[in-house]
């Protein structure tokens, strides 16, 4: 059982057959691309469809109502393809050069294709020299050539060969090898566009003078139509140069992230602290390892993130391709294909990620009091020191720095991670002496594995004397994983003894109540002395 | 290979050439329908597909050297019949005078060479 498809040809009703009405159609089509409207097109596409369902009549009748693909066939062997009639010299505007250069076709721009008459794979090199006029050797040499690096000629290949479609028909073949798109061509084109404009506008001018002589409504009727369908014509001329740009657009972003995706995937380096606006190299394999349970779940991401990004990537490059270079595509395969795909990228990394948040379903803390040498004077002296680490990370090309909101992550070549987020507070202490409070805090899928955690953390500092130096980072085990870490530090100062927060203080002081309500980023440079009210300026 | 593509079209040139003047040689015995035309120049092979006709003739009637008139027709859409006009009848003369000149030059070329 096959569909029918009812046509009017010449005023006769044909029904036909799906498939040779998509091929008729495709003829006519063809036909009517190979004159110009100059040489009288419409006439000549008249009168050969005229002939046409004549032939058509011929072959169907009581017995046989339906034209069928091998009638259609048979006509067009008949009648002969637009390039038969270029080749037998009668191609109506074709002048005898055109004829002997073998382009007798009427106004035909190339459009991109792929050559299956010459071709190495898919004829991807040779559809692209032609489009372009040069040797498709060359070419293929490119490839070959970028074969060797990375292979990104065997995706951009791959690519071009699944976008731009095959010459199948003779009609293909002929835009494949058209006329010439260069600048002097799309500029005839252009202004053949502006002649035919302007003509339309001009008709619509004579229409609205003589509009007086006709009755009220044909006026309205006609000053509108024409108004619209040269507004019509006019968006399409505008858009066709547009369409063009956007395509080129399109393209150019396309192949930037997709030179991004190599380098990230091959180097297995990616851009990151795109929070911090700067663009700094991150080996990406490492650090993963600090978030992530296991390599499985790594792959899974990368995975998910590939076909997240890649997709649309490659749906810039294609529909960029598309516009760029007018590559008519029926099949939507492509476009279903790759929202699917996409879709089961945004599943994998919600998988991977529903995965992550149950790591972080348990917190805690693991609290630790420290006796302070207790200082010979009164007051206790307190700075942050980096040790190397951290500040003029940009010196140091050893260790890369990511910073989050107050969340900083030092990742050094040995592989060791340093965690910024130390938040000291000071509180009046229950005795006589000075006490340092650790709380360490880990946050894990079981209250055990949080408990681990917490206590792999490790926190360094050093005093000697009245002098107290913090380090801004804490580390987690090498083993460990970062299940957002932190380390609460709580000074214990008793009553009527002194502390001197230096400028580098600013860095860890989190929140200290005071009893003149100073905010903390006006605390550091000061002696603060704690009374029985609390921490009070001495000044 | 590019020779032989070269003889084709040298070929196609020299049909393309003499279309014109057959086409409305075909038409000194009166009015015909395209089909008609069409099959006594498939005859001697001047043209093999029937598509070639219809822009010819159309560009022809358009230089007024043809004109037409409809006819109903029982097997599908009216047909088209062109006879020639007078300047048509003109200008075939000067085509038929062109050929034979053209036809007694080559002839006395070739049987020199010979």
């Amino acid at each position: 059982m096959k569909k029918t498809v009812s046509a009017n040809i010449s005023g006769i009703i044909f029904n036909m057959d799906e498939d040779a009405y998509e091929k008729f159609h495709n003829y006519l089509s063809a036909v009517r691309g190979h004159f110009s409207a100059s040489e009288g097109r419409d006439e000549i596409m008249a009168d050969i469809e005229a002939r046409v369902a004549e032939m058509f009549q011929q072959r169907v009748g009581d017995r046989k109502q339906v034209v069928t693909l091998k009638d259609v066939e048979e006509v067009i062997t008949q009648m002969g393809k637009p390039e038969d009639f270029a080749g037998d010299g009668a191609g109506a505007g074709a002048s005898a050069e055109e004829a002997a250069a073998g382009t007798g076709s009427g106004r035909k721009y190339r459009r991109l294709y792929r050559d299956s008459d010459d071709r190495v794979l898919g004829g991807v090199c040779s559809g692209i020299a032609h489009y372009f006029g040069f040797d498709p050797l060359w070419l293929r040499l490119a490839f070959a050539v970028a074969l060797f690096f990375f292979g990104t000629g065997v995706l951009l290949y791959i690519l071009l060969w699944i976008i731009v479609p095959q010459a199948r028909t003779a009609a293909e073949k002929l835009e494949m090898k058209g006329e010439k798109v260069n600048i002097s061509n799309i500029s005839k084109s252009i202004e053949e566009e502006m002649d035919y404009l302007k003509k339309k506008l001009n008709d619509l001018k004579d229409d609205a003078k003589n509009i007086k002589t006709k009755p009220i409504v044909d006026k309205a009727e006609n000053i509108f139509s024409r108004f619209f369908s040269f507004l019509g014509e006019l968006f399409t001329a505008l858009m066709k140069g547009f369409l063009r740009f956007i395509g080129f657009i399109l393209l150019a972003i396309g192949i930037i992230f997709l030179i991004w995706i190599i380098i990230a995937a091959v180097g297995g380096y990616t851009i990151t602290t795109i929070a911090e606006g700067d663009f700094s190299a991150i080996p990406f394999p490492g650090i993963l390892n600090y978030f992530f349970d296991s390599p499985f779940q790594v792959t899974l991401l990368k995975g998910g993130l590939l076909l997240l990004i890649g997709i649309p990537v490659f749906m810039f490059i294609y529909e960029g391709i598309k516009l760029l270079f007018r590559v008519k595509t029926k099949t939507h395969i492509i476009g279903f294909t790759a929202f699917a795909l996409w879709i089961a990228g945004w599943m994998i990394c919600a998988i991977v990620a529903a995965g992550m948040v149950k790591d972080y379903s348990v917190k805690s803390v693991v609290k630790k009091e420290i006796p302070l040498l207790q200082p010979a004077g009164s007051t206790i002296y307190l700075s942050v020191k980096n040790d190397g680490l951290g500040g003029d990370e940009d010196e140091d090309t050893n260790q890369i720095s990511i910073k989050i909101n107050n969340h900083r992550l030092l990742y050094r070549n040995d592989g060791k991670v340093y965690l910024g987020y130390v938040q000291l507070d000071v509180q009046k202490s229950e005795n006589d002496s000075f006490k340092l409070v650790i709380r360490k805090i880990s946050r894990g899928e079981t209250r055990k594995e949080a408990q681990q955690r917490a206590d792999e953390v490790q926190y360094n500092f050093s005093q000697s004397d009245s002098a107290i130096t913090f380090s801004p980072y804490f580390t987690i085990g090498e083993k460990s994983k970062w299940r957002a870490q932190q380390l609460k530090l709580t000074l214990k100062v008793p009553p009527g003894k002194s502390i001197y927060l230096d400028g580098s203080m600013e860095e860890i002081i989190y929140d200290i109540e005071n009893v003149t309500n100073t905010v903390d980023e006006e605390m550091p440079g000061k002696k603060w002395i704690m009374t029985e009210k609390g921490l009070e300026s001495e000044e | 290979m590019e020779q032989t593509i070269n003889i084709e079209n040298t070929k196609a040139q020299m049909r393309k050439g003499v279309l014109e003047l057959c086409a409305l040689a075909a038409l000194t015995a009166g009015e015909a329908y395209p089909s008609d035309i069409i099959e006594k120049l498939k005859k001697s092979k001047l043209i093999v597909v029937e598509g070639t006709i219809y822009p010819m003739l159309t560009r022809l009637k358009n230089a007024g050297l043809l004109t037409y008139r409809w006819e109903e027709s029982r097997q599908g859409p009216p047909r088209k019949y062109y006879r020639l006009t007078p300047i048509g009848e003109k200008v075939l003369k000067e085509l038929e005078d062109c050929w034979d000149e053209l036809a007694g030059t080559v002839d006395t070329i070739r049987k020199n060479k010979i």
